[in-house]
């Protein structure tokens, strides 16, 4: 059964092109390997 | 292989399924799999690109944008990045159109959830017309369609997402819902179709005559009946059988008709129940990957924690939870990582090792004797055992384990454990201590 109301809560807007430069702005760009070594670190500096 | 190198081969291994998905049509599922194999490498310029351009094909042009920025940011040398901003950009009213589509979208999103759907449907029917790719806007169009049970309008444009994204699951879950309701467009076109392909004459039809001569008498009689047996003879000979051949050749072409629909209607039933198993079959792919690859980083990611605790607990002369973290620590999912800050974890391990191994196992032998003494023999086994995991011909522990083991009511194991003392290290106290406890 498809209930339109709940289904529509689904949707959400398209990212705008007039945005593109604040997504681009705040986009945080980390992987696997930046959490490990950012966990390395805070370990050297509290020693 | 280095902890860089493995998260490098994962991020490719999800590349490649991306890019079978891609191929494949299945986009939905490609950039699932392409947004995986970022979070292991964000400097994947191939899978960056690729979900760039998945994005622009359905239609979300300002993510494609991000992503192919982002791309040149990470390469800026022999990226093909740049091809694709280029083609996008070099015709202004082109960017200009797609700005145009995305704000129509939001605005239509908007009059649908204030109970404006005419105004909803009309806009988003622009849209499909102008870029029938915009998945977001045909789902929303074809939920639209549903809510008015418009099922033959929202079969249509589910079909249409189905053929940018042939696995997007809020279409295929559309499409099912329609089917469930036994409503499709071939339906509707041989009831049709039956209902035009027969003109039977009715009961107050009347033939009229071309000509009319007025006849009287005898002459009138003849006329009559000679015109029935002329008119019976060219039914018997001629009408029937040419109208019962018409009405064959009618009858056989709407039947090769509807077996040629059947087929076509088979066909489609056989490709989606197959698209579905594929489907089911890369889910089920995608998630063994995904848990595999999840539970060993997980896992390494424990490990790494381990190490900073017993680092910590040994510059703070707290050797007893050193030890304790020791006993459950794996060093073989230690890697050193090679890159620019010279960050090497192998003497760290050495470190805590030589320490371990050195007295260790007393420290995990004194904390199990202090529960021993509280009459808490459960954690004090626990702890002898932990002992035993540094050092496993470690008698004292041995013996400890084996006193516990027989406080404890658990007598067969105690047993074999002091036999054990005895024949392998005769001429020890503990042996001696043993053969006490054995009673010989």
């Amino acid at each position: 059964m498809i209930k339109f109301e709940e289904e529509l809560k689904y949707f959400k807007p398209s990212l705008e092109i007039s945005a593109v430069e604040d997504e681009i702005i705040k986009s945080d760009i980390t992987d696997l390997n930046d959490i490990v070594l950012d966990l390395l670190k805070s370990e050297g500096k509290e020693q | 292989m280095t902890g860089r190198k493995r998260l490098k081969r994962i991020s490719n291994s999800y590349y490649n399924l991306g890019l079978k998905n891609a191929e494949a049509r299945n986009l939905s599922g490609a950039i699932i799999a392409l947004e995986k194999s970022l979070e292991f490498n964000k400097n994947n310029i191939e899978a960056r690109n690729l979900l760039g351009l998945i994005k622009f094909e359905i239609g979300e042009v300002a993510e494609a944008l991000v992503a192919w920025v982002i791309s040149i940011n990470i390469q800026s040398d022999n990226n093909r990045a740049e091809h694709f901003l280029y083609t996008v950009q070099k015709k202004e009213e082109v960017l200009e159109n797609y700005a145009q589509l995305i704000q129509k979208y939001n605005q239509a999103l908007i009059y649908a959830k204030h109970d404006n759907e005419d105004l909803a449907i009309l806009t988003l029917s622009r849209i499909m017309q102008t870029n029938p790719n915009y998945v977001r806007a045909g789902n929303l169009l074809a939920l639209l369609y549903l809510n008015k049970e418009d099922y033959i309008k929202a079969n249509k444009t589910v079909l249409k997402v189905l053929k940018t994204d042939k696995h997007n699951p809020i279409a295929l879950r559309y499409l099912n819902y329609i089917r469930e309701k036994k409503i499709s467009l071939d339906t509707d076109r041989h009831q049709l179709r039956d209902a035009l392909s027969h003109r039977k004459l009715e009961d107050d039809d009347v033939i009229i005559p071309n000509t009319y001569k007025n006849y009287i008498g005898l002459q009138t009689a003849i006329n009559i009946s000679l015109g029935l047996l002329i008119g019976c003879a060219a039914m018997l000979f001629l009408y029937f059988p040419t109208n019962k051949a018409a009405i064959n050749n009618a009858h056989n072409k709407e039947l090769i008709e509807l077996g040629e629909d059947l087929n076509t209607a088979n066909l489609a039933v056989t490709e989606l129940r197959q698209e579905n198993a594929d489907l089911s079959e890369e889910l089920s792919k995608l998630k063994e990957a995904e848990n595999t690859g999840e539970e060993s980083i997980t896992y390494a990611l424990t490990q790494y924690e381990t190490l900073i605790g017993m680092l910590d607990a040994y510059y703070k002369n707290e050797f007893e939870r050193m030890s304790d973290l020791y006993v459950s620590f794996d060093a073989s999912a230690i890697n050193d990582i090679d890159d620019a800050n010279q960050v090497a974890l192998s003497p760290i391990v050495d470190m805590i090792n030589i320490k371990a191994n050195a007295d260790g196992y007393i420290i995990l032998l004194e904390v199990g004797n202090r529960f021993y003494n509280s009459e808490d023999y459960e954690t004090a086994l626990s702890y002898y055992d932990k002992s035993l995991k540094i050092k496993a011909d470690y008698l004292p522990a041995l013996l400890k384990k084996a006193e516990t083991l027989r406080v404890l009511s658990r007598t067969e194991e105690s047993d074999n454990l002091l036999g054990e003392i005895i024949i392998n290290y005769p001429d020890t106290s503990e042996a001696a201590r043993a053969r006490e406890i054995r009673g010989y």
